[in-house]
């Protein structure tokens, strides 16, 4: 099932949100279901229409004094309509007392009410913070993650084509591992992928011929990364003689994950092809281009005017 | 040996994609393939050779071609070329 638990943002850290639980500890499985918070003062006041009931509420002294100033039928009424919705838990923030109808409430109808020490300016960030990392899409690929000068480069391609062989060459140059075979990506910001290793096997290749090694403690705490922004992929496949590849640079291919398009390349595998020097040289290409310079794209901009300034010499001439 | 002339019709010349077309023929076939202008003349399956010719639009390109699938490559480095590269 989709959502995180509530009980999970009590677990979270050593208590880092500071939370009590006051109240409904039945509701501890209780799941949430969006990643935002939600400031109920509409339906404080009764108003229920498209509450969204499906994340958290967050009460602060504000909503608590605004439900002293009802009447006690109102404020019963008013919270059996919020408590009586699938909410997953009510917190309330800066130590905050709750009316005692609130309590009562909550315990019959099972929905946990946790109280921080915290006040909202601290607790509000962090906890959007930790809800957007839950809720963020992911995905994992069969593939390489290594960073070269800062450019995260995923390496793909069937399996046995070389990419661990390669990920290690670019290592022994000084290069750093973000993870080797199965890759998690995240989906950051909605616009971008951050790439990291299975906790398991995390700065773990495998080498055929070499068995399982440990790059960290083989070359050292500079030639490993946990996470990396992907900025290039790369396609490794066989060479194929029939296949024509891009041989200017203009071609712009992309690989799409998660709905997010990178840059890729395709780099033809055959005995006597350094891989691993052009692959250096891919992202050394890409930094260049996020930097504003596209190679390619300049020198045919200065051919092309090379060109047309020859023509216009030739009519001039023709014309005198 | 074939040899034909044309004259460059695109509006950019033989920029850097017209030339990417133009390799991709002559890379699938044996034949030898040159281009010639103004007494220049390059080998036509290297790219960066083909755009040192720098012919721009009206200019004279030579074509020679020579091996046992010449006149398949004349085709169809003809049709490219006559087409203006799929560009205006």
């Amino acid at each position: 099932m989709s959502g995180i638990k509530v009980d999970d943002l009590l677990a979270k850290g050593d208590n880092e949100f500071e939370l009590t639980l006051l109240a409904g500890d039945a509701g501890l499985q209780n799941r949430i279901l969006a990643p935002g918070i939600n400031r109920p003062g509409l339906a404080l006041a009764g108003y229920m229409e498209n509450f969204p009931c499906d994340r958290l509420q967050l009460l602060g002294k504000r909503e608590l004094s605004y439900l002293s100033t009802l009447s006690a039928k109102k404020r019963r009424e008013h919270l059996g309509s919020i408590l009586g919705s699938p909410i997953p838990c009510i917190i309330l923030i800066s130590d905050a007392s709750p009316p005692s109808e609130l309590l009562k409430i909550a315990q019959k109808k099972a929905v946990p009410v946790l109280r921080s020490s915290l006040g909202g300016s601290m607790l509000i960030p962090q906890l959007h913070d930790f809800l957007e990392k839950q809720f963020e899409p992911r995905t994992s690929i069969h593939a390489v993650l290594v960073d070269l000068y800062g450019v995260g480069v995923l390496l793909i391609g069937k399996s046995g084509i070389g990419k661990s062989e390669c990920a290690l060459e670019l290592i022994s140059r000084g290069h750093r591992l973000v993870a080797d075979d199965v890759v998690d990506i995240k989906l950051k910001a909605g616009k971008y992928l951050m790439g990291n290793g299975a906790e398991l096997i995390r700065h773990h290749m495998e080498i055929r011929g070499l068995g399982v090694i440990n790059i960290s403690k083989l070359f050292g705490a500079r030639a490993v990364r946990n996470q990396e922004r992907v900025g290039l992929v790369v396609q490794l496949e066989d060479w194929d003689a029939e296949k024509a590849y891009d041989r200017i640079g203009l071609m712009e291919e992309n690989y799409e994950m998660l709905g997010v398009k990178v840059p890729m390349i395709t780099v033809p595998v055959k005995p006597g092809r350094n891989i691993s020097t052009i692959i250096e040289v891919a992202a050394l290409n890409q930094r260049l281009i996020r930097m504003g310079y596209h190679s390619a794209r300049e020198f045919n901009e200065r051919l092309i005017g090379w060109m047309q300034e020859e023509k216009k010499l030739i009519e001039e001439i023709k014309g005198d | 040996m074939i040899e034909k002339t044309f004259i460059i019709k695109n509006k950019l010349g033989l920029h850097a994609r017209p030339a990417a077309l133009l390799v991709r023929i002559t890379n699938q076939h044996v034949a030898d393939v040159y281009l010639a202008r103004d007494g220049n003349k390059v080998n036509g399956k290297s790219i960066m050779g083909i755009l040192t010719l720098a012919a721009g639009r009206d200019s004279e390109l030579v074509l020679y071609v020579d091996g046992e699938d010449e006149e398949i490559v004349m085709r169809k480095l003809s049709e490219l070329i006559e087409s203006g590269f799929g560009e205006e």
